[in-house]
This record gives structure tokens, sequence and C-alpha cells, in this order.
């Protein structure tokens, strides 16, 4: 929504905005999503959170990565694995890092529970 | 540089990477626009605005027809009372029996589905609708506007998938007294090509209600001069066009406030049969639209929301000051108490306002007499 002073726009709240669809055709057809800002809009979840363990170091707002295995990746604290990604999450990741998409994450509490979340940053 | 026709004292850096700077969309866009510009143009992502930047601006450009305020409306909104109450879905049934003859609704509280929290973000899911025959029978008894207004995420969905949903016939199976445009974002120091291209999106999206036989108040926001301009423009082609909106619910500092208490003025004092529905406009700024009250409209959740916490407004009868308190009260006894005085309040803003105006009147023309004798 709204108005006013860009230091005042929520985070939470900032979609990509996709090309019209009226706009967009293949062939004389409408066709939605053929800009790379659509494939992202359409494959790259905004946000997304995994439970995890808890550790001593597992705190709200301790810095999260994630790393590759194999075909998996792993949510990682300082070198530390903390949980697993599943394979469809896993694809994703792996989809959006050729688009372009990186994720950072960090813990988070959420229903008294924590979770590694990570948001999506497009470059 | 090419076409650097900015001030070099008003230049911020991020002007310098601006292609409004550098003359890309004159005429419409006069290079002086790309002053003050806080956030960077670059936007890979096309997240929250399509800047100047932003490879697929054409489609956003001929999708609306340009950046030109040039869209001719018919609609001819009059009777509006001082105070516009806004009810959400949870509330309809108060707002059946509410004395207020117009009330609101906003556009989240016409979907089942829209969008969802998730993992600390909003996300789009699938758009449904609830029963329009619930609305229909509210709009049959009360004058309904709808706003289309409610987060980025929300009203950027419904947009693009405007079409697909069967968002016209939706509303027209609702049956509205008015909806307005889509309020698409508009922030102080954003590049002036996305403000430019949102501004003309609000526009376009009130004439396709048009189109679609459903009447409409346009949604304006100006946080620049030349924005005033381009809307004083406008409104020169629509003399039928007796009402708009203005979305007041972002503005938090004393400085937000006074830039939009400057552009209310501006717009209303060039033209004098125009009306403002100001939504979510703090009754404690009121004071500074003055003389000009008696055309402007305000319009809020604030009685029905406070309601459905339990919380009571009240008026202290010596000093008539309205306050808050906790109570155990039903919400739904809360909400029809609550509407009435926001009226009230609103009602006694005014009357306090004109009775100043009047004073101010007379000794200003007891002075004159004073000088001549």
């Amino acid at each position: 929504m709204g108005s006013g002073n860009a230091v005042n726009r929520k985070k939470h709240d900032a979609p990509i905005i996709r090309e019209p669809k009226t706009t967009v055709t293949v062939g004389g057809l409408p066709a939605a999503g053929t800009s790379r800002q659509d494939l992202i809009a359409e494959q790259c979840d905004i946000s997304f959170q995994v439970r995890i363990k808890e550790f001593p170091f597992t705190k709200k707002g301790v810095p999260v990565e994630l790393n590759k295995k194999d075909k998996l990746y792993y949510v990682t604290v300082l070198g530390t694995q903390i949980a697993l990604l599943t394979s469809g999450r896993s694809a994703m990741i792996e989809t959006c890092l050729r688009l372009g998409v990186r994720y950072t994450g960090e813990i988070v509490t959420d229903n008294h529970k924590l979770y590694a979340r990570f948001t999506r940053t497009i470059r | 540089m090419r076409g650097s026709h900015v001030p070099s004292a008003n230049l911020t850096i991020l002007s310098l990477g601006c292609e409004v700077h550098t003359g890309t969309f004159a005429p419409v866009l006069h290079p002086d626009e790309a002053c003050c510009i806080t956030v960077p143009c670059d936007n890979p992502g096309g997240e929250k605005i399509i800047t100047c930047k932003d490879s697929r601006k054409g489609s956003f450009l001929s999708e609306v027809g340009g950046l030109q305020l040039d869209t001719i409306h018919k609609s001819d909104i009059r009777e509006i009372p001082a105070y516009i109450p806004i009810y959400d879905y949870r509330t309809l049934a108060q707002a059946f029996i509410c004395d207020s003859p117009v009330i609101g609704i906003s556009l989240r509280d016409i979907l089942l589905n829209g969008v969802t929290e998730k993992a600390g973000v909003l996300t789009e899911q699938p758009i449904t609708f609830r029963d329009p025959a619930l609305f229909a029978e509210l709009c049959n008894k009360k004058r309904v506007i709808l706003f289309l207004a409610g987060p980025d995420t929300l009203i950027e969905w419904v947009w693009y998938n405007r079409n697909d949903c069967g968002f016209y016939t939706q509303l027209q199976q609702m049956g509205f007294w008015a909806v307005t445009g889509f309020n698409f974002s508009v922030f102080a120091g954003e590049c002036p090509f996305a403000q430019a291209l949102n501004q003309k999106r609000s526009l376009y999206s009130a004439w396709l209600l048009e189109q679609n036989d459903i009447q409409s108040i346009p949604h304006i926001y100006a946080v620049t001069e030349a924005h005033i301009a381009r809307f004083n423009q406008w409104l020169l082609l629509n003399p039928t066009t007796k009402a708009v909106t203005i979305n007041c619910q972002m503005q938090k500092s004393q400085a937000d406030i006074s830039q939009l208490v400057h552009a209310i003025k501006r717009i209303l004092t060039t033209n004098e049969q125009l009306h403002i529905i100001v939504q979510g406009f703090r009754f404690s700024e009121a004071y500074r639209l003055k003389e000009l009250l008696s055309r402007i409209h305000f319009a809020d959740a604030k009685a029905v929301k406070y309601g459905q916490i339990h919380l009571e407004i009240n008026m202290d009868e010596n000093s008539k000051a309205f306050y808050e308190k906790a109570t155990d009260e039903d919400f739904k006894t809360l909400v029809q108490h609550n509407v009435r005085l926001r009226e009230k309040q609103q009602d006694m803003i005014r009357r306090s306002t004109a009775r100043q105006l009047n004073f101010l009147t007379k000794n200003k023309s007891n002075g004159t007499q004073n000088d001549k004798s």
C-alpha cells in the first residue's frame, strides 16, 4: 500500500512486480512469466524457514548459511550443520541460484520454536 | 554529462544514476524531478516498484498508455459525509445497522484468499472472493465505497490477475456505490519514473473500473511540486470529477504530514469544486486543513478496530477531549458506539474550526474598518 516516505516501506511487503499479462505474447497468445523477474517471482520463494534444533549457539538473530553437499543443501552456523533442506527445496535453491537469487538467513523464533529463516536477495 | 539540467545543489549522488535526470522521459518528466532521490534506481528484481532501469518498463507503459495523466473519467460522486467508517468482514452486521449513510470496505475484506503471511513475509495465494451476495445486500441498504488499498503484495497481485480472477465481474455483482482506484505506492525519495508510473496506474485503474460500469473515485498521491502540477492539469481535463481519494495511512512523521497537507491545500485551492476523501488521516492533525475542511472527508477503520480490541472511545465532558479506555463490553456494541463518537469528534473539529475562522474574519474586517476610520 501506501504512499509517503521511502523509509516507511514495510520490509515484509516487497513483491516482485510482474510484467502485465496483456502486453506479453508468444506467437500471438498471451504468455506470462517470460522475464527473469517473472521467473523469479514464480519459482523462488520470497522467504522460507526450516525448523532447527536447539544448540548453545542457535540463538535468535544469529546468521545462518546454506551449504551444498551432493544434491542437498544444509543449514549451517559457522560451519556446523543444524538442519537439512528437502530435495524439493534444495532444487529450488539451485534453480534460483541460476537466476541470480541468493538466500540470506538468520535464526528466528516463531510460536516459541526456533527456525532458520531465509530471505531472497536478487542481484 | 548529457542532459544535466538539475541544479547541482539539489542533486544527490543517486540522481546521477536516474534516467529521469538525463531527460529520457521529457517532456512528461522534467530532469529536475530527479533531485532528492535517496533510494537507488537499480532494482534488478523489479521489487516493489518499476524504476527507470527496469528492462520491462516498456510493457508497463504500454499497459497504461504512457506516463501522461490523461485519463478521462465520468464518475460524479457527491454528498459525501464528513466521516466514513470503514468496516471489515467480521463487522458487516454492524455496518448494516449503523447511522452512517456512507461506509467503507477494504479490498482484503472482499477476498477469501489473496495473500498470506509465510515465514515473516506476505506471499501470494490463488485469489478467491467472498460471496458477492453478502455485499450486494449491504450495498442495497447503504452507499458503500470499496477502498482498493492494502499491502503492495495484495494490490499488485490482484491487479496482475484482474482479468483472470474475474475482478470486475465480482465487483459488479457486489454493487458498490463507488470503488476507488488502486493505491499503487508512491514514496518520496524513490525513482521519479517509478512514482509517475504508479500515479498513472492508479488513475488508469479508476478509468478501467468505469469501463466496466463501476463508479470510481480516482486515487491520487503527490510528494513533489511536479506531481501537484500534473494532478492539477489532470483535474482540468476532468471538470466533472468532484471527488478523489488520498490514502494517508503511511504518514508517520510531522514532515510527512506537512508535505501531505501542503499537497491537499494546493490541489483544493486550485480546484474549488473538488472534494477529497482522506483515508487514515489523523484527526489530531485535521486543524491544519482549516478552511478546507468542508471539502475534506475522513475515512478510517479506527472506530471498528478499536471496538474489536475492546477499546471504547469516549469524550471528557469538561475538556471535550477524546480518549480511549479498555472495557469488557461486547465488541459489537463497542463498534456502534465508537463510530458514533468518531462522527461526533469530526463534527466538533469542523465546528471549532469554523468558529475560529469566523473569529479571524471578524477581527480582520474590524481591523480594516478601524484603519479606514
